[in-house]
């Protein structure tokens, strides 16, 4: 995937971009906001990572900008603005995430993935009424999960949640992910809420003895696989 | 001493003096006006005595017997200082009595009045009626007693009237008394509420509020302009204050936030077991403190009310009902029951804070309450407030710590072995606060309870949130 990135200070710069590289992507790193807008009106990026606290022309007001000329590639912001005030701001601004700093490295991973995948598939992904993963069957029309062809009966939280997985198929979704997308809390719970209805996920998921098919990665969260290995 | 303190026995001790005040004014007018008259009547029964007594000396007693009955013919038709002001009815009477005792002129009297003044003499006027009047009888040389006696009507007539003029006065005083009392009490009232309204909003920590100002000049608008003066510097010293916290937790937040960054680099790159593992229990701690600096952030945040901005109209009973079935799993796992009734309620609010108040209660039951304890959320409307009640059936707390576990970092003895940061509740306030409500910990027989209380959507939220400045 081709990212820009958009950070002034340089060691977290250097390790961002190293970081990437490692995961295949290519990176464009960029530490003035003029030149990061002008390289969005002239090359054509899968997501853009902005820093939003960067001196001259900020990360947020870079991507209106870029939006303003009609550059359509998915954003992150990142931000060590956390304030609730600024969260919205940020997501006002034609961001379609924000992510506070620090972060682990993992998580921006894992919703640049996510991001990316909604990006360019994202309106044909949204406008299907069917997910597919291994044998299990998601209509979304009607609501209804099918493992193996036996129905599984699932409260909406659930349905939700392994909506969001099944459209992440074999990808990290990270517990942050999770809570942002699946409940909308807007804070992090000191409770365990994400692993309580992932276990009931699984417990339904797997009622008669299948293997599971969902993934913890310890720290991080989840992943979905069609076939469990 | 016991001068009344509230407005209303001032006003009721200021009443009863001028009523008493009026009627000692009236009793002395009364008595003197009476004197005054009496002393009058006197004077012209005197003078009309010495007249008649003359008369005897220069004729005899028939003679003065005719002229007695002459005048007390006269008088009743004659227009007399003492008369009626229409001039109806007699105001002095003349009777003769011969040397043998038989009266001869006036008036038929059934008993001859003894000699000298008779102060009250029953009299039987031409009209028919009854009355008293002030007699003088006089013994003539020969013998003979001679009378002449004022009605005392006059004078009653002018106590009665006198009296009526004070009373009228009393009453008249009494009203406008009364009525200026009940004004000033309502304009003091209403003055001392705007007051104690600005005071109490600045105790619910909306430190932006004064009291506000008609230019009238009035000692309550001095009152008034020097308690804002105060206010303003509640407020300056509030935002320091939470100037100092929130710089602290950002400038903190920049140079953890590299040591985390350099330590996950670090980690990543480590190919040794051990020191991944030692490495990320360090970065875990890195993240609790960053957690305990944006927990402090977010509370400042909410206590500065600029989210009331992004205020709309939310259902209540949906956003408890989303938070409960988040953590229903959680307790479920427990063993332990969420139960809630929710009636239908919708709000002013933020939707992400007030799930987030919830969360924070429900997630302090979890935590602290006990491992068997259950919690039981009642949502009902009173009075047009929301009012939301989070129980359970816990450990509780001491009574004494009730209003503590809402300050900021706070925790008490028994939690202090668990994770957590003594933000909960210090939020929870903040989150009321900023929704323009209350919150408050009952310590029950078994357990703990809090309730909060909302303005709901139906009590006129628009206006207190006028009341705000505009969005800069």
């Amino acid at each position: 995937m081709r990212i820009l990135l958009l950070e002034d200070d340089r060691e977290t710069r250097d390790y961002l971009t190293r970081g990437l590289k490692e995961l295949g992507h290519q990176v464009v790193a960029e530490s003035e906001g003029k030149v990061a807008l002008a390289r969005t009106l002239s090359e054509a990026f899968d997501i853009l990572v902005l820093d939003r606290m960067i001196p001259g022309l900020d990360g947020l007001t870079t991507l209106k900008l870029a939006r303003e000329a009609g550059c359509q590639s998915p954003a992150i912001i990142l931000s060590a603005m956390a304030g609730i005030e600024d969260r919205v701001a940020g997501l006002e601004g034609g961001a379609d995430d924000y992510l506070i700093k620090p972060f682990a490295f993992a998580e921006l991973a894992a919703r640049i993935n996510a991001l990316a995948r909604r990006a360019p598939l994202g309106e044909r992904a949204n406008a299907q009424s069917m997910l597919r993963v291994g044998d299990i069957e998601m209509d979304l029309i009607k609501r209804i999960v099918r493992r193996a062809g036996r129905t599984v009966d699932l409260q909406p939280r659930e349905f939700s949640l392994l909506e969001y997985l099944l459209r992440n198929p074999e990808r990290l979704v990270t517990r942050t992910m999770l809570l942002d997308r699946v409940w909308n809390l807007g804070f992090d719970p000191k409770t365990n809420i994400v692993e309580t209805h992932m276990s009931r996920l699984r417990a339904k998921l797997n009622a008669d003895g299948e293997s599971d098919p969902i993934r913890t990665v310890r720290g991080s969260g989840y992943m979905i696989f069609g076939k469990a290995d | 001493m016991l001068l009344p303190r509230t407005i209303k026995g001032l006003s009721i001790l200021t009443a009863v003096i001028s009523a008493l005040v009026i009627l000692a004014l009236g009793a002395t007018v009364v008595f003197f006006s009476h004197e005054e008259i009496e002393a009058q009547i006197g004077q012209r029964i005197e003078v009309e005595m010495n007249g008649l007594t003359n008369y005897r000396r220069r004729h005899n007693n028939a003679q003065l017997a005719q002229f007695v009955q002459a005048r007390d013919g006269l008088t009743t038709t004659v227009h007399g200082f003492l008369a009626n002001g229409d001039g109806a009815g007699r105001t002095m009477f003349y009777a003769m009595w011969d040397p043998q005792g038989r009266q001869v002129a006036g008036a038929p009297m059934s008993t001859r009045p003894p000699l000298g003044w008779t102060e009250f003499l029953p009299i039987d006027r031409v009209d028919g009626t009854r009355g008293f009047a002030r007699a003088l009888s006089r013994r003539l040389p020969d013998g003979a007693r001679l009378l002449v006696a004022g009605d005392r009507e006059a004078l009653n007539q002018s106590d009665d009237r006198i009296s009526m003029v004070v009373l009228t006065g009393l009453g008249a005083i009494l009203l406008v008394g009364a009525t200026s009392t009940i004004a000033f009490g309502r304009l003091v009232h209403r003055r001392l509420a705007t007051i104690s309204g600005a005071a109490q909003s600045i105790i619910e920590g909306d430190y932006s509020r004064r009291v506000p100002l008609d230019e009238s000049g009035s000692e309550f608008e001095r009152i008034a302009s020097i308690l804002n003066v105060m206010f303003a510097r509640i407020e300056a010293s509030m935002q320091s204050l939470r100037q100092v916290s929130s710089d602290i937790a950002h400038d903190m937040r920049a140079p953890l936030g590299r040591i985390r960054r350099d330590m996950e680099a670090l980690m990543l790159r480590s190919s040794d077991g051990a020191s991944q593992a030692s490495m990320g229990k360090m970065i875990a701690e890195m993240d609790a403190l960053l957690d305990l600096f944006a927990g402090l952030l977010d509370v400042s945040e909410v206590q500065g009310f600029a989210v009331r901005r992004r205020f709309l109209a939310l259902s209540l009973t949906d956003a408890i009902s989303d938070v409960v079935e988040a953590y229903r799993p959680s307790f479920d796992q427990d063993g332990r029951k969420i139960e809630a009734t929710l009636a239908d309620v919708a709000i002013m609010g933020d939707g992400q804070l007030v799930r987030r108040l919830i969360a924070n209660l429900l997630e302090n039951i979890l935590a602290h309450a006990g491992a068997n304890a259950n919690a039981r959320i009642t949502l009902s409307l009173e009075d047009g407030n929301a009012r939301i009640a989070v129980a359970d059936d816990g450990t509780g707390i001491s009574p004494i710590d009730q209003e503590r576990i809402f300050e900021r970092l706070v925790r008490l003895e028994k939690t202090r072995s668990t994770a957590g940061h003594g933000l909960g509740l210090s939020m929870v306030r903040a989150i009321a606060s900023a929704h323009f409500g209350t919150v408050e910990a009952i310590a029950t027989e078994q357990g703990l309870t809090i309730i909060l209380n909302l303005p709901s959507l139906n009590e006129g939220m628009s206006g207190l949130l006028s009341k705000q400045d505009p969005p800069a």
